[in-house]
Order: structure tokens, then sequence, then C-alpha cells
């Protein structure tokens, strides 16, 4: 065969090739495409579910979190109606109740405690002549619209034993607040139950209320669920003779002490020296410095002398709280830390100025205690933030000259 | 003789027995007497207390179930009725949140202080809680508060450059003379604001709107006490502002702002007016005073000026309407010291890190404000916060250079 003809048969031959395997070739080449398409789009597809999954993550953290604080909330709720079933316990029955007692501080004493058992009395009309309080330092005069029937504590035990057993019960709670029966309550209820002859005796421990209000200072409960579980009203003072103090016509109550919202600092000292100058330039001063270290707040001392009176040498433990607040009763106007008495003050239509320097442990006691005292219709409250008047280059500096010597303040234990 | 002494021994022996026989008969009688007595007696009292009681038992169960409903009630009111708002409040956050359409957040027509306050860390929350993404954010507000979104929304549109100064302000002060300062409710100048927001501004491509009144509704139960703190904080994000770019010319180096105001919480008396010229005297005598008065009617607060006393600078016409809360936010990030009215821009002080004295006279309103403020600024670690009341420092002439000052009456712009 020649070339030419050879040539021939190979471009036949070519052509037959090419016209049999074409479509094996379109179909593997399509084929191949698909596969690659196949596997970007599982790829896609295998995102996409993957986001799906990640996405349905989203409801179920969002139902994690609402359970949670449900579970929270109704925690608070449970706890709210345990306290309240335990008060339903107490006051059920005929049998006397005892109304503490309270061993613990004076400002949640005036600001909570006897509010709560002034609405505890009037949710349950209980009978005044059920009611016993039992307080120390002649707080009765709180309570008088309450009961008639007050125990001294300080008539059964000593004011040493009681600040020595105090200060156990404070470092074996770890908390001078009042959340459980301590052996010193237990104590005083076996006295009350010899001194009221029976043992068929109700207690309204302050540990419900501290239980109860736990969830309002914490901010887990509004400033309403405070308010429907207390009862403001004025508070009278008592009448206690106080010829012995000579006290003048006309006078400011200061009670000073070291707390948490006012250190005892030498720069808190010297201001509060000034402040009380300040004041006896222009009034008398009546300072409320018991000498009694019955609590962990240790009064500031400050020489009295002059314009400046001092209740301390009339001031016995058993009618202390009685005689400090007939004397701020008596005020122009009260000056203290903002805590204990000045809770007390305006209740009874005193003006007052609530001194602090560090107001982080008081902010929800403030937020209570101006909306109270706007409705009470009492005093007028001022809470006075002394580290305000130190960036205005504010003193407290006296007018005069003259400077009062001040003793050493005692450390707060 | 024996017989007869033997029977009498005998008949009086008879006589005794027969004697204590009586004798213990009638004891018995006695007894059994007193025993069916008292049997008789307790029996009736058992009687007439099971009756008492029996009695009672209506009342009792009256009063179980009047406190049960007072309960139900209490629970109600305190805790369904809020947790229903909030729940339909959180339902139209989150269908705002969905899709891709510009959310307008705003128009702010209502005070300074809630806007500082409340309303952009509620914003800052819900972006964060709804995943928003910025650039779908359109703050709408007056007089330069740009510098305020930032970081929540991307866009700002100033009221003021929509309209006039005092077509905002009379149209306002309507909106405020129909209802109320706050933005309780989507008005008619509201309707009017997003219409021209969504002509200049979006292209007239219709946004969602996130009204304050959302805000407002949600709030409202905390500032009367019936939502507590938690629920308040689950839903902000305090945040501190970051120091605006850009100066004021002409300011000394160290210098302390000072923004006073009439208001509730310093009305407008004599003696105000003498306290606080006393203050501000004295903080200019520490160093220079920057009195940041804008001259401007736009709400119902009126400016105290201290332009006569020494060492004090008043900003005059470098604020303008536009932009004057832009500039008072410079000055006040820059300044030593602010000292100003609690309330407006007393709240943002801090957030900008400057140390801050708010001063009052009366708190009836300010008591929620105060509570959150310090809550707010513990958490975003603010610059320090005081507050001043002037009823203490007055009644007790406790700071001597307030009472001796007795210099002429600041006025007011009016």
């Amino acid at each position: 065969m020649s070339s030419l003809e050879w040539q021939r048969v190979d471009t036949l031959a070519r052509q037959t090739k090419r016209r049999v395997f074409a479509g094996t070739r379109r179909s593997a080449k399509i084929a191949a495409h698909r596969t690659r398409n196949l596997a970007i789009q599982g790829m896609v597809l295998f995102k996409r579910a993957g986001r799906r999954l990640w996405n349905l993550r989203k409801p179920l953290v969002r139902w994690r979190y609402r359970t949670h604080r449900l579970q929270e909330q109704l925690s608070t709720y449970r706890d709210e109606w345990r306290v309240e079933r335990e008060i339903e316990r107490v006051v059920s029955g005929t049998g006397p109740i005892v109304i503490g007692p309270w061993l613990s501080e004076v400002g949640y004493e005036v600001l909570y405690w006897v509010p709560f058992v002034r609405w505890v009395k009037a949710a349950f009309r209980l009978d005044p002549e059920r009611l016993w309080v039992v307080s120390r330092g002649g707080a009765g005069s709180w309570y008088a619209d309450i009961t008639p029937h007050y125990v001294e504590i300080f008539d059964e035990i000593s004011p040493q034993e009681f600040a020595a057993r105090n200060i156990d019960r404070s470092e074996g709670e770890g908390t001078n607040k009042q959340f459980g029966m301590s052996e010193l309550d237990r104590m005083l209820m076996q006295r009350m139950e010899a001194r009221l002859g029976t043992a068929d005796i109700s207690v309204l421990h302050p540990s419900l209320m501290y239980r109860l209000f736990k969830q309002f200072w914490s901010g887990h409960r509004p400033l309403n669920f405070l308010d429907s579980h207390t009862r403001y009203v004025k508070i009278a003072p008592p009448s206690v003779d106080l010829d012995a103090l000579a006290l003048p016509k006309e006078y400011v109550a200061v009670k000073l002490y070291a707390a948490r919202s006012l250190p005892d600092t030498p720069a808190n000292r010297a201001m509060l020296r000034a402040l009380i100058e300040s004041i006896a330039e222009r009034w008398p001063v009546v300072l409320l410095d018991t000498g009694l270290n019955l609590d962990d707040h240790a009064d500031y001392t400050f020489q009295s002398g002059g314009r400046i009176v001092s209740a301390k040498p009339h001031l016995d433990p058993r009618r202390n709280l009685a005689m400090q607040t007939q004397i701020i009763a008596g005020a122009r106007a009260f000056v203290g830390t903002c805590g204990s008495l000045a809770w007390l003050a305006p209740m009874m239509g005193v003006d007052t100025t609530a001194v602090f320097t560090d107001a982080r442990f008081l902010h929800s006691h403030l937020h209570a205690a101006r909306r109270l005292y706007h409705v009470l219709g009492g005093g007028r409250f001022s809470p006075l933030d002394l580290s305000a008047l130190d960036p205005l280059g504010l003193s407290l500096a006296s007018r005069q000259v003259a400077t009062l010597p001040a003793g050493p303040a005692p450390p707060p234990s | 003789m024996n017989v007869l002494a033997v029977a009498a021994n005998l008949a009086g022996v008879a006589a005794n027995r027969i004697n204590r026989f009586g004798r213990h008969a009638s004891k018995r009688v006695q007894r059994l007497w007193r025993a069916g007595h008292k049997g008789v007696e307790s029996s009736v009292h058992v009687g007439r207390r099971a009756a008492a009681d029996t009695l009672a038992l209506p009342l009792r169960a009256d009063k179980a179930a009047t406190r049960t409903r007072k309960r139900i009630e209490r629970f109600r009111e305190h805790v369904v009725d809020p947790w229903l708002d909030q729940r339909a409040i959180e339902r139209d956050l989150a269908a705002l949140a969905r899709g891709t359409d510009p959310i307008v957040v705003g128009p702010w027509l209502s005070e300074v202080g809630y806007e500082v306050l409340y309303w952009r860390p509620f914003l800052a929350w819900m972006v964060d809680r709804y995943r928003i993404s910025p650039d779908r954010l359109v703050a709408v507000s007056r007089g330069g508060a740009a510098d305020w979104y930032r970081g929540i929304a991307s866009r700002y549109v100033e009221l003021l450059e929509l309209f006039t100064p005092e077509e905002f302000g009379a149209r306002n002060a309507a909106r405020r003379g129909s209802g109320d300062q706050k933005q309780l409710a989507h008005g008619d100048f509201d309707t009017e604001i997003l219409e021209r927001v969504t002509a200049r501004h979006l292209g007239g491509r219709k946004p969602r709107v996130c009204h304050p009144s959302l805000m407002f509704r949600l709030f409202r139960r905390f500032w009367f006490g019936d939502r507590s703190l938690d629920f308040f904080l689950n839903h902000m994000r305090f945040e501190r502002m970051p120091p605006p770019p850009g100066d004021v010319a002409g300011l000394p180096l160290r210098y302390a702002a000072v923004k006073f105001y009439t208001g509730a919480a310093i009305p407008d008396a004599p003696e105000h007016r003498r306290a606080l010229r006393a203050l501000v005297s004295r903080a200019a005598e520490q160093m220079p005073v920057v009195v940041l008065d804008t001259g401007l009617s736009l709400d119902e607060h009126r400016d105290f000026l201290f332009e006569d006393v020494p060492n004090v600078m008043l900003l005059g016409d470098r604020l303008t309407p536009a932009t004057n809360l832009a500039v008072q936010t410079r000055v006040i990030a820059r300044a030593s010291l602010f000292l100003g009215t609690c309330g407006s821009l007393a709240w943002l002080a801090p957030m900008l890190g400057t140390p801050t004295v708010g001063v009052y006279a009366d708190d009836r309103f300010l008591a929620p404000h105060l509570f959150v403020a310090k809550h707010a600024y513990r958490l975003m670690g603010a610059g320090l916060f005081t507050t001043m009341d002037l009823g203490a420092v007055d009644a007790l002439d406790l700071i001597p250079e307030l009472a001796a000052s007795t210099g002429p009456r600041v006025r007011t712009v009016q």
C-alpha cells in the first residue's frame, strides 16, 4: 500500500476512534464535572447543615438562660413564701409571742425590724397584749404603738456579758446580722419562758426579717416588696427625765461613729472635728457618744466643753437608747454617721444630716430611706457625702480660729 | 352497870360510825356534785367552744380566702403583669432585630439625663443581646449627640438639621404639653421626623423603629419601685464612653466644668442661687471655671449663669444649637472636675471619667436615678461621682463659704 493509502487508513481509523469514543469522553468529562459539583454541593450542604446545627444552639442557650433566671426568681419567691409561712405559724394560736430578741445593729432595728413587726401585727391582726418585745438599751418607745410589753435585755444579763456573748455570736455566725437562732437567743428565750411562766411561747425572730429582706438588699426584689412588708409611722419619743443633762434650749444632736461608710481615718477625724466646730459656732452641740462598746461600731470621741456637751456621763446602758431618742427628739437638727440613729431622727420629725464618705454599703438603705421619708413626711433627710467637698476645695473649717481639742478616737473593733 | 357502860360505848361507837359515814357520804356526794358540775361546766365550755369554732370556721375560711386572693392579686400585679409587659417588649425588640432593614433608634426628644443614663446603655444592651450590626442602626437625636452613640449606631441624624431650632423647640413643647416629657408613646412629631429621616437619609427605604417608648415602658415599673435592680441591670450594658475627638479652642489647661440649671432637683429660689454662686466662687478660687451655658430653650430647664464671678468663663457663641451637646461633652471630658445640677450632663461626666459632684436641693424625683447611677458607675469603672445636698449644707451652715457669700443674685436665661 502506498503511503497515501496508509494515510487514508490512518485518518479513517482516527475518525472512527474519535466517533466511537467521543460520547464516552464527553460523558467522562461531564461525570467529572458533576462529581466535582457534587462534592462542592456536598460541602456547601454540610456547611449549611453545620451552621443550622450551630444556630440551633441559640434557642437552647436562650432557653437555658431563661430557665436559669426563672429558677433563680422562683427560689427567691420560695424563700419569701417559706418565711411568710413561718410567720403564719408563729402568730397562729393564742399564746404570747416574743418579738426578738434584737441583738444586732440599731440601724436595721429602726429602719427595717420595727416597721416589719408593725406590718406583722397589722397583717395578722394580732392582739397587742400577746406581743412581748425583747430588745436592749431602752428601745421600748420605738415599739410603743405595737405593744405595751417591753422586756429589757439588760435586766436579764449585764451589758458586759451581753457585749461578750454578742461578739461570740457575731464571730460564730460570721456576721452581726441575726440570720439564725444563736445560743444567746436561746438563753434569752428561756428567761422569757420563766418570766411569762409558760413554755408555750412563739418567737418572731429577727432572722425572719433578715431572710425576707435579704432579697431586697441584694437587688433581687424591688422597693415595693419592702413597702408591702413594712409599715412606717412617725415615732413618739419616750418620756425620760433629762434634767441631769441640763440641755440647752436649742441644740444640735450629734452622733458620729466609725463604720464602713465613715471609716476611722485621720482625714475623716479631722473633717468630723471641723464639722462639730462648725456646728458649735451656730448652736450648742450635744454629743451622743455612749462610751458603750456593745457592737462593732465605736463612737468617735470629741472632747466636750463650752458649747459642746457630751451626754456620755448620763447615759447608762439600760436607758441609753431611750435617752438618745429623747435628746434627738428635742434637737433642732441631728447630724450623724449615715446609719443607726440617723435613720430614726427623721421618723421623729427632726431634720437630719447623715454623713458618710463611702456609700458603697449604703445604696439600698439610702434608696429605701429617701423614698420612705418623703412618703412619711418626717424630718428632712439629707445625706452628706464628705468626699464631695474635697474636689471643690471646700472645707468644714471653722470661721473662728478656736480649735476644738479632740480625744483620740477608739479604733473600730 | 357494866352492861349499861358497854351499851353506851357501843352506842357511842355506832354514833361515831354513823357520823363518820354521814361525813364521808356527804363528802362523796359533794365531790360527786362538784365533779358533775365541773363536767357539766366543761362540757358546756367544750360545747360553746366547739360552737364558737364552728361559727368561726366561715370567718377563718373567709380570712384565708382573702389572704390567698390578696396574694394572688399581689403576685399578678407585681410579677405576672410586669413579666408579660417585659415579654411583649422583648418580642418587639427581637422582631426589630430580624432582617437587614435599617433600624432608626429614636428620635430622642426628651431629657439629656435619661438619654445618657438609660437610653444609651439600653441600646448597647439591645445591640449585644440581639446581635444587631451597628451598620443597621441610625441614631436620631438633637444637639450633636453623635459621640454618645459611637460603637452603637454607625449613622447619626441630627434633628436640628431637619428642623430649625425654633421649630424643633416649639414642636417639642407642643408634644410635652399634650402628653409627657417622657416619650411614652409614638406621637405625631415622631412620625414626621421619621418621614424626613426616611426621605433624606435612607433613600426612601422604610426603616424599622426602635422608639424610646420601648425603653420607657420597660423601665417605668423599675422607676416606680415595682421591678428589682436585677431586672434593670439585666437590660442594660454600662460602658464607659470614650472621650470624643477634637478640642474646644480657648480653654485653660486645668479647669472645672460647671452646669447648673433649674429643675425639680434645684428649684429656682434665691437661697439656691446664693448657695450655687458660693459653690462656683469657691471652685473658681481653686481653678478656672468653664460654665456650660447654652442659652437655648430646647426644654423646660433654664441655666444658672455666673458670668460676674471672677475666674469664670462662659462658652458663649462656641455653643450652637446643632452642636451644643458635642461641645459640652468635649469640655466635660477634658475637665478636671464637673460640678452641676444632679441630672442631665452630671450623669454623663463620670462616664467620661471626669470626677463629678451632683448638687441637688430636693431628691424627691432623684432617688431611683441616684440608685441606678451609683451601681452603673461601679460597673463601668467610671469617674468618682459624689452628691451634695444643698439642704444639708444650708440647714447647718456646714460650709462657711456658702453662708458667707452675699453677692448679687445670679440671673437665669429666659
